[in-house]
């Protein structure tokens, strides 16, 4: 599976030039991003996808759920240029909805994850002690199994369809989110104005709130544009198990897991969908990487 | 507790005593290995008394590593006391608890060492100088800002930098944003780590003005810590040499430049620079030898002996005390002897501080 990189190593990284995240105004970091090649195509593959679910009715008349069984297994072709499914619907309508599902899925997974798991690692990082290791032991169970073994498990327990698996995605990498945001935390609360707030009285929490998660946000956001590839690929792989996205709804991986049985007599009724999901996790992917180029010049070469 | 009850005596006079030190200990324990066995202790202070009045400069001296920051932060209760005990005006605090300290902080403040980590990267100068006030309930949207614009005149910055992320301002002018903080709350008790070496000379001297025109204007006692003798000599009005974690010699500032009698004070003051060359060459140069033991592991007896070149026996068999042995001021040594041959003539580097 295609993993962003671990937190420790995202950490690492970050924070060899932690400093001169703030050394450098936005305006520059905005311009090694549009001078990072990788990340603009990275942007403009995501824009097509968004352009192409959000305005999917303009764009196609084609009904993506209707059944027209004397139109099926037809190759691709002017009129339909993508080819239709087994049961006659256009491949390319569907794909333009499904990308509804699977964007949502992804942002919608990683905000789970990212507002439980910040704050319980910049907590279990800024707090330490008794705290640290109760966060920490659950967050070494969560980590034993990986992303989509955590999802899978859950949508067992939640049960298939649209929202039980973007939770189970969004919990299957919550435990990496705690892991970065407590090596955040950790590094944070060894700096100068920490000790200031202290010095003039600020409590705990509002030192957390006011000084740790601000300075550590850039990082997460970062970490936050890759994992959402990987929740993308994880609720995918739920769709293909029959676990995901129930149909006739047109989630990609659903699409995928539907295709599976025509894969010898009309391989692009798979090709697609699975070339839709290889571009939109490798989109989230040179986004991100072009994102913490410009947040940290020193990976620049 | 007769410190205590003098201070009732005379609450609001220049003699009130604002902090006091006794046998005031900071050790940090060594751990190793996965299980954070303790190997050893930091002696980084090591049983320090000292007595602050009000409006008063007491300059803290010694080579880097001594404990002047661990001291700095241990007498504002940033670090726990290992053992000894600190009166705030009158008041034990010692022991008490982060929750309870908190009123108190208004009262004591700190500047910072580093210039360059002491403010939040991500907050405008109006925010930095606006957050004290805040955490003590005394910030109002609409009424605050001349109050900071008021702070920022004080420290010599233009209110119209308020704005501004520190990130644009030279390290001269970060310090004065870190000073113009600690101003908010209006201490009684501000403790400068070495507010000037990182910056420039040039800026070093105007800083320390500033410092001093504060303290005239707002009566605020300092704690000001320096590595060399040279910087604090124009503000202070007591002076204390640090080594290893210990008070060596202590005094006005008179006693102490004008009567150096521990061997390591007379070093330093030989090594400061002078710049006038007629009077470089007629002074007496102390180098001193070897290097600063580790506060792990400490010298027996006088702290100092490793490197002395007085140093007897007995150095090494007892631990002098800090007390007056006829000097006129507590010397930490077995055998004090005045030596004026090395003393600073006035000026220096920092010549124009105090001229004004
Ligand atoms: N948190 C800590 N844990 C362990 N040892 C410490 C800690 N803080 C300081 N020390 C040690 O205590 C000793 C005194 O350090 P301190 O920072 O107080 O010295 P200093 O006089 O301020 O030096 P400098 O001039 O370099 O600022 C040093 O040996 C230092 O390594
Ligand atoms: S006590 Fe002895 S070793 Fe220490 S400073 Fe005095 S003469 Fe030197
Ligand atoms: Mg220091």
């Amino acid at each position: 599976m295609n993993q962003p990189p671990s937190p420790d190593a995202m950490l690492e990284s970050l924070q060899t030039a932690a400093p001169r995240v703030d050394g450098s105004p936005f305006s520059s970091r905005l311009r090694t991003f549009a001078g990072n090649k990788a990340a603009l195509v990275g942007l403009v593959i995501l824009l097509i996808f968004v352009i192409l679910a959000v305005f999917a009715p303009l764009l196609t008349s084609q009904d993506p759920t209707g059944q027209n069984l004397a139109a099926a297994f037809q190759p691709p072709s002017a009129k339909h240029w993508l080819g239709t499914d087994d049961l006659g619907r256009d491949i390319l309508a569907r794909i333009m909805y499904g990308g509804r599902y699977t964007l949502l899925i992804g942002l919608v997974a990683v905000s789970i994850a990212t507002i439980i798991g910040v704050p319980l690692g910049l907590i279990s990082g800024y707090l330490g002690g008794v705290t640290d290791t109760i966060i920490q032991r659950i967050t070494d169970i969560m980590l034993s199994f990986n992303p989509f073994l955590l999802a899978l498990m859950l949508v067992a327990v939640f049960g298939a369809g649209a929202k039980s698996v973007t939770i189970a995605a969004g919990i299957g990498v919550i435990p990496q989110f705690i892991r970065l945001a407590r090596g955040q935390a950790l590094s944070i609360r060894e700096e100068v104005y920490v000790e200031a707030a202290v010095a003039f009285g600020e409590k705990p929490m509002a030192i957390l709130r006011r000084h740790v998660m601000r300075n550590s946000l850039a990082p997460i956001i970062v970490y936050a544009t890759l994992n959402i590839g990987l929740t993308i690929l994880v609720a995918a792989g739920l769709g293909f198990l029959g676990l995901g996205v129930q149909p006739p709804a047109p989630e990609w991986g659903t699409m995928l897991g539907e295709a599976r049985s025509y894969i010898f007599h009309a391989s692009y009724q798979m090709t697609f969908p699975g070339l839709a999901i290889f571009l939109a996790v490798l989109s989230f992917n040179l986004l991100g990487d072009g994102l913490r180029d410009a947040v940290d010049p020193s990976l620049r070469d | 507790m007769s410190t205590a009850g003098d201070d009732r005596s005379d609450p609001e006079g220049q003699n009130r005593v604002v902090l006091q030190a006794t046998n005031l200990v900071k050790h940090f324990p060594i751990t190793s290995g996965l299980t954070r066995r303790q190997t050893g202790v930091v002696h980084a202070v090591d049983g320090v008394n000292l007595e602050l009045h009000a409006g008063e400069t007491l300059g803290v001296v010694g080579e880097s590593g001594c404990g002047k920051t661990t001291l700095g932060r241990t007498l504002i209760r940033l670090l726990d006391p290992t053992d000894g005990n600190l009166l705030f005006k009158g008041r034990d605090i010692t022991k008490l608890s982060a929750n309870q300290m908190r009123p108190l902080r208004q009262d004591m403040q700190i500047v910072f060492q580093n210039p360059f980590g002491s403010l939040d990267p991500r907050m405008t100068v109006r925010d930095i100088i606006a957050e004290p006030l805040r955490v003590h309930g005394q910030y109002h949207r609409n009424k605050s800002g001349s109050r900071i614009a008021e702070l920022m005149e004080t420290v010599g910055l233009s209110p119209d930098y308020a704005k501004r992320y520190p990130r644009e301002f030279s390290g001269g002018q970060r310090q004065r944003i870190g000073i113009a903080r600690a101003l908010a709350l209006s201490p009684e008790l501000l403790v400068l780590d070495e507010p000037v070496s990182a910056l420039d000379v040039s800026i070093q001297a105007q800083v320390v003005n500033l410092l001093k025109r504060i303290q005239n204007d707002l009566h605020i006692s300092y704690i000001f810590i320096a590595h060399d003798l040279t910087v604090v000599r124009h503000i202070s009005h007591r002076v204390a040499v640090m080594y290893l974690g210990k008070i060596v010699e202590t005094g006005s500032r008179d006693d102490v430049y004008h009567a150096p009698s521990h061997p390591y004070t007379q070093a330093l003051l030989s090594a400061a620079p002078v710049p006038d060359p007629g009077v470089r060459n007629v002074r007496k140069r102390i180098v001193l030898s070897g290097d600063v033991p580790s506060p792990a592991n400490p010298p027996s007896g006088c702290p100092f002996r490793t490197r002395c070149w007085k140093a007897q026996e007995i150095c090494a068999e007892e631990t002098p005390q800090l007390i007056d042995r006829g000097q006129g001021h507590p010397v930490a040594c077995h055998f004090p002897e005045v030596d004026e041959t090395v003393t600073l003539p006035p000026g220096g580097p920092l010549g124009a501080i105090g001229a004004k």
